[in-house]
């Protein structure tokens, strides 16, 4: 009896909380964009294009492949904007050592399209250097409260 | 030379009947020697005309915005499955792939914005195209957005429609169409087949009626060669003359009309002259008595309808041209071809036993009621204040064009595509929503994506300039853009419900807030006809003013001045007043067939008085004059009446949307027209009557 009324309890809590919606820290535009330049340095450029793009992908996430895919594939894209790519794991999709593998490559930007556009994956543990990039990243995207991936800022 | 002139033509007579071999010669070379150097090219569409004089259109042009035809393609199926979701959809791509279309909106053009989500950390904003749900999701998708799409399909999914925008209409024989299907096309090119056929049954219905009425087949052979020689003629010097060598194919009625009408005073003098007098008198009786009323009709219709060839719209160029030239030249025609021609003719049934109409009319007219004249007459008048308060008061009321589920195209320039500029368009569209309320639809533009990209982008909240950039740059990602702008210009489509466009291009013309140019030939037009309804409706009326005018100064009567006036204004009026109640839209049909009328009305009004006033010249009672009258003008007018009547009404028939609406105005106006001639004419003639005043002024010879 006890088990069953715990049980109810749960399911409807959970029920409650999946749907409040979270409210999400909204940075001032100017001070998003003074974080992501103190960063720009460890972005993957991605087009040539002259409007500049800051955009926050995990490697794994289906949607930012499907963003890359969609970006990647289409020239007007790439001659229009310039994207300025972030690898910011989701927890869940357990991505560092994507993630990793994919700072370690000696071309970086191929490695990306490869693991996220022909999703072949690779692997690597990192080192001083990938953690330091990674952290790098992961203080600004929480400062920032980036809470999805593709978290795309458009600079003006 | 005055109503009471007999003009000798016994030398002009007897020159014609020397050289009329001649002369009967010259006319064929001289038509067939036009024709050929002068060829006219017709056309069934009235678009081209009035796109010539729009200035919406130049304004377009000067903008370098290209403008295209807008059709729309009805489909309709018995049960909306799988299958027929997959023939629809490849309907709507074979229509994309067609040579020459630019865009089709359907329900398969139609994106729909959500948020996809697969995790709390992984979502972004994606763009659904309804051709690639499947039939329930796409029915449970439209259903939830409460019928947004009502334009392109209706509740029941049995009925889609296919809005289509190209150089041209489309040729859609070629492709596989599920269902039923209506597609209105007009391209403006003429089916000759078709008209070939038309005037074969015209010409048989002319020889059927002029067999019965004259029991000759003179009537028809020459009635027919008199409308050929004079429509070749008029239309070779039109072409001649303006260089415009696009005709529309209506303006073939109008020369037809007035060459028939004036034809059959002139035949009718001479077949009806064979009871009492030979073939050779009866040619002097036909050009003595007809010749001098057939010259004022034609300095008439000069003078009236002149001042408006030197107005600058090709449209009322042409009709008035069309209406001067083929009265000059039908009067010609009947002055030297047609005496020539019958010179060689006798008729053996001279005698017609129909006049016995015109007797029962006198009789009737000759105890008019006056408290009914004027009282109609007050109506007429009351109805024409109306009418002018309608079209020149500060909303023109007067036309009309009502459309069900159509769309207008707009294109908005832009320096930059930023805040401002994406509210000025939600202001516009606020506006436009809150005035015509139900009568639209929607509204599809820059801005109604744009916030629906917004509402859906959790990364954003209000619509700001960082809201705006991520829309855009969603726009581009999903191929949207181009749908939506080019480097210069946003395009905004209005989805019409029910409602009269006119007050739609009336609102728009005048909206301050945006710069806005039409796009699609139908509003262009649309708003062409809006633009050009008071000038032709002035030109209408100054006709009518000189034509009052002239009439008195004919007749030297002041009173005949209110009588030419009055007469040619009440078929308009009445046949305003029919067309305004049931919100007709004004077209160049009407117009047309409001100038037929015009002609009609006026030939009319000078050969009734001429005679009318003539026999009581020369001392006939009223009822005599008005006898004679209907004799020898009323009778010609009848028959000429009745077989417009019938040819115009058999156009209703014909299925060509143009040639349907000026069949049944021409045919309401003549009868109308003739109406006025057989009972308001006579009955205003004897009411001016001066001879009757002056007969009571002077003393009886037995008082």
């Amino acid at each position: 009896m006890i088990k069953a009324i715990i049980s109810t309890l749960c399911l409807l809590s959970t029920v409650l909380f999946a749907n409040a919606q979270k409210e999400h820290k909204n940075l001032p535009y100017d001070v998003s964009v003074s974080l992501l330049k103190s960063i720009h340095d460890d972005a993957i450029i991605l087009g040539s294009g002259k409007k500049l793009l800051y955009v926050f992908l995990d490697p794994l996430c289906p949607h930012s492949r499907k963003f890359i895919k969609m970006v990647s594939k289409n020239p007007k894209m790439l001659s229009k904007y310039q994207y300025c790519l972030f690898l910011y794991s989701i927890p869940r999709m357990k991505s560092s050592d994507v993630v990793s593998a994919v700072y370690m490559s000696s071309d970086i930007k191929k490695t990306l399209l490869q693991i996220m556009v022909e999703e072949k994956l690779s692997h690597h543990k990192g080192n001083e250097m990938t953690k330091a990039k990674v952290h790098r990243i992961d203080a600004v995207a929480k400062e920032m409260d980036v809470y999805k991936r593709p978290y795309i800022v458009i600079v003006k | 030379m005055r109503y009471y002139h007999t003009p000798d033509v016994n030398r002009y007579v007897d020159t014609i009947i020397k050289y009329r071999l001649h002369i009967i010669s010259f006319y064929l070379f001289f038509v067939f020697i036009l024709s050929a150097v002068y060829t006219p090219k017709f056309v069934s569409s009235d678009a081209l005309f009035w796109l010539k004089n729009s200035k919406q259109l130049e304004q377009t042009q000067a903008k370098q915005f290209a403008t295209h035809h807008l059709s729309k393609l009805v489909v309709q199926v018995d049960d909306f499955d799988e299958t027929t979701r997959q023939s629809l959809q490849s309907l709507h791509e074979s229509l994309v792939n067609l040579e020459g279309v630019e865009k089709v909106y359907s329900l398969f053009s139609n994106d729909f914005i959500e948020t996809e989500k697969s995790a709390d950390d992984s979502e972004m904003l994606t763009v659904i195209n309804a051709g690639d749900l499947n039939t329930f999701a796409l029915r449970k998708l439209v259903k939830e957005l409460h019928n947004n799409y009502g334009n392109v399909a209706d509740d029941d999914f049995t009925t889609f429609y296919y809005f289509i925008s190209g150089e041209k209409f489309v040729d859609i024989d070629q492709l596989q169409i599920p269902g039923t299907y209506s597609y209105e096309a007009n391209d403006g090119e003429i089916d000759w087949y078709f008209l070939i056929t038309y005037i074969l049954t015209g010409l048989l219905i002319m020889l059927v009626i002029f067999r019965l009425l004259f029991r000759s087949h003179i009537a028809f052979f020459s009635a027919s060669l008199v409308i050929l020689l004079s429509t070749v003629l008029t239309f070779t010097l039109i072409v001649m003359m303006t260089g415009i060598e696009t005709i529309h194919i209506s303006m073939l009625f109008i020369t037809i009309s007035i060459a028939l009408v004036d034809f059959l005073f002139f035949y009718y003098r001479w077949h009806v002259s064979q009871y009492k007098v030979d073939k050779h008198h009866a040619l002097i009786k036909m050009l003595s008595r007809s010749m001098q009323p057939a010259m004022w009709t034609s300095i008439l219709t000069v003078l009236g309808l002149g001042s408006l060839v030197f107005i600058d719209s090709d449209i009322i160029r042409l009709l008035s041209l069309s209406m001067i030239v083929s009265s000059v030249v039908g009067y010609l025609l009947n002055l030297t071809f047609l005496p020539a021609l019958l010179s060689h003719f006798r008729v053996v049934h001279a005698h017609v036993p129909y006049v016995k109409l015109g007797y029962m009319l006198t009789l009737r007219e000759m105890n008019y009621n006056k408290k009914f004249l004027f009282g109609f007459l007050g109506v007429t008048a009351i109805l024409m204040a109306i009418g002018g308060n309608s079209i020149y008061g500060e909303n023109n009321s007067f036309f009309k064009l009502n459309v069900k589920n159509e769309q207008i195209e707009l294109k908005i320039p832009y320096k930059q595509i930023d805040l401002p500029f994406v509210h000025s368009i939600e202001k516009f569209t606020q506006a436009l929503e809150e005035r015509f309320e139900d009568e639209i639809d929607d509204v599809v533009s820059l801005s109604t994506i744009v916030n629906s990209l917004n509402e859906s982008n959790s990364q954003t909240d209000e619509l700001d300039e960082d809201a705006l950039a991520q829309a855009l740059f969603y726009m581009d990602l999903y191929g949207l853009s181009d749908k939506y702008f080019d480097d210069s210009a946003i395009n905004l489509v209005i989805n019409l419900s029910d409602i009269n466009k006119v007050e739609l291009i009336e609102w728009l013309l005048h909206y301050k807030g945006i710069e806005l140019y039409f796009i699609d030939h139908a509003t262009l037009i649309g708003s062409a006809k809006y633009n050009q309804t008071v000038l032709l409706t002035s030109s209408l009326f100054s006709a009518l003013m000189i034509i009052g005018l002239i009439t008195g100064w004919i007749f030297r009567s002041k009173a005949m001045i209110f009588v030419g006036f009055t007469i040619n204004s009440i078929p308009l009026v009445w046949f305003g007043m029919i067309v305004n109640l049931l919100a007709i839209p004004l077209s160049l049909e009407m117009i047309i067939a409001m100038t037929i009328s015009l002609g009609l009305a006026s030939d009319a009004t000078i050969h009734f008085a001429f005679k009318y006033f003539r026999f009581r010249y020369f001392g006939r009672t009223r009822k005599h004059a008005l006898e004679k009258m209907y004799f020898y003008s009323g009778i010609p007018v009848i028959i000429g009446s009745i077989i417009l009547i019938i040819v115009f009404s058999m156009l209703y028939f014909t299925q060509v949307h143009s040639l349907e609406l000026i069949g049944l105005y021409s045919a309401s106006l003549i009868l109308l027209s003739l109406l006025t001639d057989l009972f308001i004419l006579p009955v205003m003639l004897l009411l001016t009557d001066r001879f009757q005043k002056k007969l009571e002024k002077s003393p009886s010879p037995n008082s």
